[in-house]
């Protein structure tokens, strides 16, 4: 049997471990009672039964479909489902259904509580809900008026401001600073340069660009006058509202983007759903449900249209010690083989030594690199922070070392140990063109940013390096297209493999001068090492030309 | 309507129907096994649409909440590879999925005696349980609304769950199932 006391401290540790504040220390003592104890275990479970018992069952409504293949499942959804509006009965069975049952009575109760309360107000029978208020002073009567009746205090902390960057604000008393308090009393405020990020209590996350004027309404609602703003509402703060002067966003769960222009409202949904009403007066004007990847505008006639969503228009992360903001990119690994940062800062001019894993100008390259032997040594890219070396696969059968922690290629076949080019960013050099057909379709290297290894080569990126440099966000994939360049002169064969710390994630077997592959991997935050690999089969490395197009990590904002 | 349209409304309706009636029960299995309200919720989300794009598999007449459980409980496994720190240990995680079978049996006996059970509770404790629950407020919600220290939020949950929970045993026990 649990004591009362150990009861009372199982419970704290439940409550805080659902508000997500609990610590490591607590976390491990929870773990150990439960573990441990039988009693502990069944004392929990009775708690996460008074939990779901007690818990909304009206929320199913706004509930987001998603599944391992997102953006399939979505457009299923929406050709499937939303069509036969499954979605508005559920949104409807929520708003139509009675409340849970057991807090019906109580409803009851307070009804009645509060109609006793007012039978005893002097004067006109529309009682002034503040006036009632402070007439009732009990803590119990408080309580029951700002659950039943809905009284915002008048003025109230409702949001921290948590990163800032540049940020200018117009009114000298409203400067803002980092882990400063925000309160709804504060009126209009107008940022005039820089971003800033607002947490608000109730747990919606919002960033804000200059320039921009807005309002915190509430814990969960702000207004929008104009300028742009990304919010990332996700677990118990949905419900979070932004209005705008012609239209009202209510999150059902989601990311999202809003801009308020000369010429009306946009709002972008990056995942999961959300209430478009193009009034913020409630129950007025038409109502849209605007699911993933979707957007619509409202004009200022109070007009609904479908448009384009704006993949990188908001910014959707920030991070102020590092003065870094993120725009919904992926990082382009393209560019990193050239000397850039994965966002578009490598040079076009340089390319990637494979022997001895140096950056080198094209302009002033020395040597050519063409049928080099190059060993069967692994070189580290110190010019690098993101790639972590380069090496010839296959100079035997057997184990190669792909990484500087000493991951391997436990079955890699082989090969001659000869490489023929630099490792560049799209044909690069004399002798090639500057394209890659593909059925039909042409690829350039400007528009359409390529890793190209001439087998036999292979690169590995650190992961955790780049994780390093992107604070707020985290790799959920890796995405590519495996393409042979076309040419007329033989039927050289090569394969693509791809390696997760050592273990092969994609193998191609042997391609064919105009063969693509798109490759789609997912990424757990404890990989470490990703490694792209091109491997001659023919004992020919002569026009082995792969290409990796478009070699993205997928990225995405945590929270 | 043409033969597939009506048999896609058909299973609308069998879907709707078989999880708003257990839904209570699947939200219960992986808040277990994952007691934080947002990545169960996000879990929850999963699996409901997961369930739906399963819905031709389920077998008609089975148990509906087991089956939903086997696809919540990958969610969860997911998620938690995905996450890892700050879960319950897989060890925790074992001797809590033994029981959550016992606690999906007797479900609407044991929320009948919970509702009894939370009209007994003092005016104030049950103003705290709904802003708790039906207002979804955290404990530094609660905090600011009724100008308490978080800590005395916790104690004071903490305590009134614990009235809760020996009530509803009562309850049980009076129902002969405890």
């Amino acid at each position: 049997m649990l004591s009362e006391k150990e009861e009372l401290y199982l419970n704290e540790l439940i409550i805080k471990c659902m508000d997500g504040s609990i610590s490591e220390k607590e976390l491990s003592e929870l773990n150990v009672l439960v573990k441990s104890k039988p009693s502990a275990a069944k004392a929990y479970m009775d708690f996460i039964f008074i939990n779901s018992g007690l818990s909304q069952p009206g929320e199913i409504g706004t509930y987001i479909i998603h599944s391992e293949n997102a953006d399939q499942t979505d457009d299923k959804f929406v050709s499937t489902v939303l069509s036969d509006n499954f979605w508005n009965e559920l949104l409807i069975s929520e708003q139509t259904a009675p409340s849970v049952k057991i807090f019906e009575e109580y409803k009851k109760r307070a009804q009645r509580a509060t109609e006793e309360k007012q039978k005893v107000q002097v004067g006109p029978r529309k009682v002034n809900k503040l006036t009632l208020a402070a007439a009732c002073l009990s803590l119990a009567a408080l309580l029951f008026i700002a659950v039943w009746v809905n009284i915002v205090p008048e003025s109230m902390q409702v949001a921290v401001l948590i990163e800032s960057i540049n940020a200018k604000w117009a009114d000298p008393e409203k400067i803002t600073n980092i882990g400063d308090e925000m309160w709804n009393s504060e009126g209009f405020r107008r940022l005039d340069e820089g971003v800033v990020k607002i947490a608000f209590n109730d747990g919606a996350q919002v960033i804000i660009e200059a320039p921009a004027e807005f309002e915190l309404k509430s814990q969960n609602r702000m207004f929008l006058e104009s300028g742009q703003l990304f919010a990332n509402v996700s677990g118990r703060a949905k419900g979070f509202v932004v209005s705008t002067p012609n239209s009202e966003i209510t999150d059902l769960g989601t990311k999202f983007g809003v801009e308020v222009g000369d010429k009306g409202t946009s709002v972008h949904m990056f995942k999961g759903k959300a209430s478009l009403r193009t009034d913020s007066k409630a129950h007025n004007g038409d109502q849209s449900i605007l699911t993933t990847g979707h957007a619509k505008h409202v004009d200022t006639m109070r007009r609904m249209k479908d448009i384009e969503i704006g993949h990188s228009q908001f910014i959707q992360g920030i991070d102020s010690k590092r003065e870094f903001v993120w725009k919904g990119q992926n990082f382009d690994l393209a560019d990193v083989i050239v000397g850039g940062d994965g966002f578009g800062a490598g040079s076009e001019d340089v390319m990637l030594d494979p022997l001895g894993g140096k950056f080198v100008n094209e302009k002033n390259a020395e040597k050519e690199r063409m049928n080099i032997w190059a060993g069967k040594q692994y070189y580290s890219v110190n010019d690098s922070n993101y790639i972590d070396g380069v090496f010839v696969p296959g100079v035997k059968k057997g184990a190669v070392v792909i990484s500087s922690q000493g991951h391997v290629y436990a079955d890699c076949p082989k090969t001659n140990g000869k490489f023929h080019h630099y490792i560049t960013n799209g044909p690069a050099g004399w002798d090639y063109l500057n394209y890659y057909d593909v059925d039909g379709q042409v690829y350039d290297a400007v528009n359409d940013p390529s890793i190209y290894l001439h087998a036999n080569l292979g690169i590995t990126f650190d992961l955790n390096k780049i994780r390093n440099d992107l604070p707020g966000l985290s790799i959920e994939g890796f995405k590519t297209l495996c393409v042979r360049e076309i040419i007329e002169k033989s039927y050289p064969k090569a394969s693509f493999v791809i390696l997760v710390d050592g273990v092969v994630k994609f193998k191609s077997g042997a391609t064919l001068p105009g063969d693509s592959i798109p490759v789609d991997l997912e990424i757990n935050e404890t990989d470490g090492f990703l490694t792209l690999v091109a491997i001659d089969v023919d004992d020919n490395i002569s026009y082995d030309r792969t290409y990796f197009i478009h070699p993205q990590l997928l990225l995405t904002s945590v929270e | 309507m043409d033969v597939g349209a009506n048999r896609q409304e058909n299973d609308h309706k069998a879907f709707l129907s078989l999880f708003v009636k257990n839904q209570k029960r699947i939200y219960q299995y992986i808040l277990a096994l994952c007691p934080n309200y947002q990545d169960a919720d996000d879990i929850f989300q999963e699996t409901v649409g997961l369930m739906w794009e399963k819905f031709n598999e389920y077998e008609e007449g089975t148990n509906f909440t087991a089956w939903a459980a086997q696809i919540a409980r990958f969610k969860v496994l997911n998620r938690r590879r995905k996450k890892g720190a700050m879960w319950l240990s897989e060890e925790a995680m074992d001797s809590i999925q033994a029981l959550t079978d016992t606690y999906s049996d007797n479900y609407e006996l044991r929320l009948e005696a919970l509702q009894k059970c939370l009209l007994k509770l003092p005016e104030k404790e049950r103003a705290l349980i709904a802003l708790r629950y039906e207002h979804n407020k955290r404990c530094t919600s609660i905090a600011q609304i009724t100008n308490r220290s978080v800590n005395g939020i916790y104690n004071t949950m903490a305590r009134v769950h614990r009235s809760l929970r020996q009530c509803v045993q009562r309850a049980l026990k009076n129902y002969g199932l405890a």
